[in-house]
């Protein structure tokens, strides 16, 4: 008997000493025989895979959807937004314009006042719908 | 995966999963297949639940112990499956001089050491001795098999190494 010194030669006596298990047995025929005769289960029935494609494939034409609808709408946003930014900013202009005949000094007040705050708030919101398009996302 | 896959799969794993077996029924090669037999068809049955977190074969393992484990507790009682059986290793012995014509007299020799050796240890510990040293399976692994927390896998790897290594020097 080998000197058991270490666990490598522990390791080495019992793989050297592995047991022995017969190779050409009708185990493996035996139990083919067995699994034919039970039901495939769902599992083992290869759809799987494919209903699972087919799933990630329909919520992925959705998610598509999803995005091209908000895009759009934010496009939408962002040119009605443009634009009334462009009439209101006009309008400022005019209004505060001392030779405009509807100018008084009471409105002028006013919208100088506001000016800087409505130009920044008005700001905002087209960075706002800028992002909301995703334009910018790589 | 299909079933024609899963039959693949398995036959790679029998002869392993066989051997432990065959181990831990003592050398009953009839039992040790039986107990094969019905776990390999419970994995079969029951594959929906296989959830990839181990490998296949640790979980093949995993259902065969459990099948070894419920055949001993009927067999022998619920107190008494952690002792040891000798009968059991004297029926190893007498199957491992049938099954082991081919081999030389000092092999045959050795052989019938190490099932005295292993049937010397309780049996989680030949559990753990076949997974560990003649299976190769990490410690990790062992846990997930036997269901035991990884502190006592590795107490009794090493109370089964010390017994190993007195029986075997104790022997020569």
């Amino acid at each position: 008997m080998e000197d058991m010194k270490t666990d490598k030669d522990i390791r080495k006596f019992l793989q050297d000493n592995k047991i022995q298990v017969p190779e050409d047995d009708a185990f493996i025929a035996d139990l083919v025989r067995q699994i034919d005769l039970l039901p495939v289960p769902a599992s083992l029935r290869g759809t799987d895979e494919e209903r699972i494609q087919e799933n990630m494939r329909i919520l992925s034409l959705i998610r598509e959807m999803l995005r091209k609808r908000c895009r759009r709408q934010a496009l939408m946003a962002l040119l009605l937004n443009a634009v009334l930014s462009i009439i209101m900013f006009a309008a400022l202009y005019f209004l505060v314009n001392p030779q405009m005949p509807y100018s008084s000094p009471v409105i002028q007040f006013v919208i100088t006042w506001r000016y800087m705050f409505l130009g920044a708030f008005s700001l905002g919101i087209l960075a706002f719908s800028l992002s909301r398009t995703g334009l910018f996302n790589v | 995966m299909t079933k024609e896959q899963f039959i693949e799969l398995i036959v790679a794993e029998q002869e392993s999963l066989r051997r432990f077996l065959r181990g831990l029924c003592a050398g009953d090669g009839f039992l040790a297949d039986d107990i094969a037999q019905e776990a390999l068809l419970k994995a079969y049955l029951s594959f929906e639940r296989f959830q990839g977190r181990s490998r296949f074969s640790t979980w093949l393992f995993r259902i065969a112990y459990n099948c070894w484990y419920d055949h001993l507790k009927k067999a022998v009682g619920k107190d008494d499956w952690i002792s040891v059986n000798d009968s059991d290793w004297n029926v190893r012995k007498e199957v491992a001089d049938v099954e082991d014509d081919s081999h030389s007299a000092d092999t045959k020799y050795e052989q019938q050491q190490l099932y005295l050796a292993i049937g010397s240890l309780s049996r989680p510990e030949q559990a753990v001795v076949l997974l560990f040293y003649m299976e190769d399976k990490s410690v990790k692994e062992i846990e997930v098999i036997t269901g035991m927390p990884s502190g006592t896998v590795r107490s009794h790897l090493s109370r089964a190494r010390v017994h190993l290594r007195q029986f075997l020097e104790g022997l020569g």
